[in-house]
């Protein structure tokens, strides 16, 4: 009879500990890891909670969220998880947070030395979206061959006029060395990933590669030349329904009658926030 | 099966889980001077935190005492060229491209090398730069590192992104200097 923490069984945790220190050790490169198996199905964070509980302890304030929002479905479970399985306390404030597991967005509130950010990943290899063979693109981010990359994002552009750029999981690149999937975040959150003072772990579970940026990492949504890197801000005026938030990434909520839109923070935390300090001013 | 953890029961998990993020913190932030277990030989602690089964050890012969119980621990044993953890004393960082660094496709298949030394403070200090050093900069002095170790660590920087990870301990302390991270002597005089 085996006691468990935090569900895994610690010769697995070891093993993600592991990866996890090579993980930092070369920022940005994906480690080879096999994944434990978590009692959810793959695309609901299993890559995510396996690092997390590799990591969490008794001692932890655990903070998770699904596109900002720490009221989705997905984040309640995963919290109710841990709160069961490590009987660890919980929190939506992001200043009290020791561990942040997240999927689709960074905090938008800032970060501290010492927190730990897990990011759910599904597509960890940015070099899948233009070269079919996995073994090919291992060979290009062995050789820091990128050339295709650029040549697919930004040369297409120059000929059409259009911007093929994604506006989500835009790659991006490591101290100059590795080209990094930064999860599909909007393309705005790239420069939130950049010179963090916290630690950020990147778990794919069904692509079995673990990857992290180490605090104070310099990140860079990759560019070209006379062609800058668009961080897809709005330029339609719109703003929050309920905190009337004009900067912060905000969702589309619904179509009105007449035509307009109407939009909600994604970051539900820095919403409420706005509200409070509203409510007090 | 891990050393000496026979005797601690199921408390082990929650000491493995602390230790483990104490050392999470030392080799995210390299330089900084982390205790991993209070009262407890930190190059034990990795090793039990870090090591088991599926792990090849190289110990230096001065560990005799942890390099038996790893034996008796199944934890099987490797010469330097060819392990995945070692465990040496400082003096011996005059060489450390003795040691796997991996491979430009399997950059993480290289050894993470714990190193005794005589102090983690007093030493010469050295400026860090790299990743995880944030804009207050960091110096750090070991003391007890060989005369021919930050040569051994520019060839080292060199070589990355393979190369090995180093983790320093003195007593119950440690800090960490991933293979990223770049070494200066601190020419304080000279400012
Ligand atoms: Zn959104
Ligand atoms: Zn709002």
């Amino acid at each position: 009879m085996t006691e468990t923490f935090a569900y895994l069984d610690e010769d697995s945790k070891r093993s993600v500990r592991r990866t996890i220190l090579k993980a930092l050790a070369v920022p940005g490169y994906q480690v080879p890891f096999i994944a434990p198996e978590m009692p959810i199905a793959y695309g609901w964070g299993v890559g995510g909670m396996v690092v997390t509980a590799s990591l969490i302890g008794e001692d932890d304030r655990l903070k998770v969220t699904d596109h900002g929002s720490d009221e989705t479905v997905n984040a309640v479970n995963i919290r109710a998880f841990f709160t069961r399985t490590a009987f660890v306390a919980t929190t939506t404030l992001t200043r009290e947070a020791t561990l942040i597991q997240v999927r689709q967005r960074v905090p938008e509130a800032m970060l501290a030395e010492g927190q730990v950010v897990v990011y759910q990943v599904p597509r960890p290899d940015p070099l899948r979206a233009f070269v079919s063979s996995a073994g090919e693109a291992a060979r290009m981010h062995a050789a820091a061959d990128y050339g295709r990359v650029y040549t697919r994002l930004f040369e297409e552009r120059t000929g059409s006029g259009s911007i093929a750029q994604p506006g989500y999981d835009y790659p991006a690149m490591v101290v100059g060395r590795y080209l990094m999937s930064p999860s599909p975040i909007p393309k705005r959150d790239n420069a939130r990933l950049d010179n963090s003072p916290a630690i950020q772990i990147f778990g794919a579970a069904r692509e079995r590669r673990l990857y992290a940026l180490p605090p104070y990492t310099r990140v860079e949504s990759i560019a070209f030349e006379d062609v800058p890197f668009d961080p897809g801000y709005p330029s339609d005026g719109r703003r929050c329904v309920i905190c009337g938030c004009t900067t912060s990434h905000l969702d589309h909520l619904l179509l009105k009658d007449d035509g307009t839109s109407e939009w909600v923070c994604s970051d539900t935390e820095c919403c409420a926030e706005r509200m409070e300090e509203a409510a007090s001013a | 099966m891990k050393i000496e953890i026979d005797q601690r029961g199921a408390d082990r998990i929650h000491e493995d889980q602390r230790a483990f993020r104490r050392l999470l913190e030392a080799f995210s932030y390299p330089g900084k001077v982390v205790v991993l277990a209070e009262g407890q030989a930190a190059h034990a602690v990795v090793l039990s935190t870090l090591a088991d089964t599926t792990t090849p050890l190289w110990i230096d012969e001065s560990f005799a005492d942890i390099r038996d119980r790893a034996v008796a621990a199944r934890w099987p044993m490797a010469d330097r060229a060819s392990c995945t953890f070692a465990l040496c004393r400082g003096e011996m960082l005059d060489r450390i491209d003795v040691f796997p660094k991996g491979t430009p496709a399997d950059p993480h298949l290289s050894a993470t090398v714990i190193a005794e030394v005589t102090g983690l403070s007093g030493g010469a200090a050295l400026n860090l730069s790299g990743p995880g050093i944030g804009p207050g900069a960091r110096t750090f002095a070991p003391l007890g590192l060989p005369a021919a170790f930050l040569a051994q660590w520019t060839c080292n920087n060199a070589a990355y992104p393979l190369g090995i990870d180093l983790i320093l301990t003195a007593g119950d302390r440690c800090a960490c200097l991933p293979r990223s991270v770049r070494l200066e002597i601190s020419d304080v005089r000279s400012r």
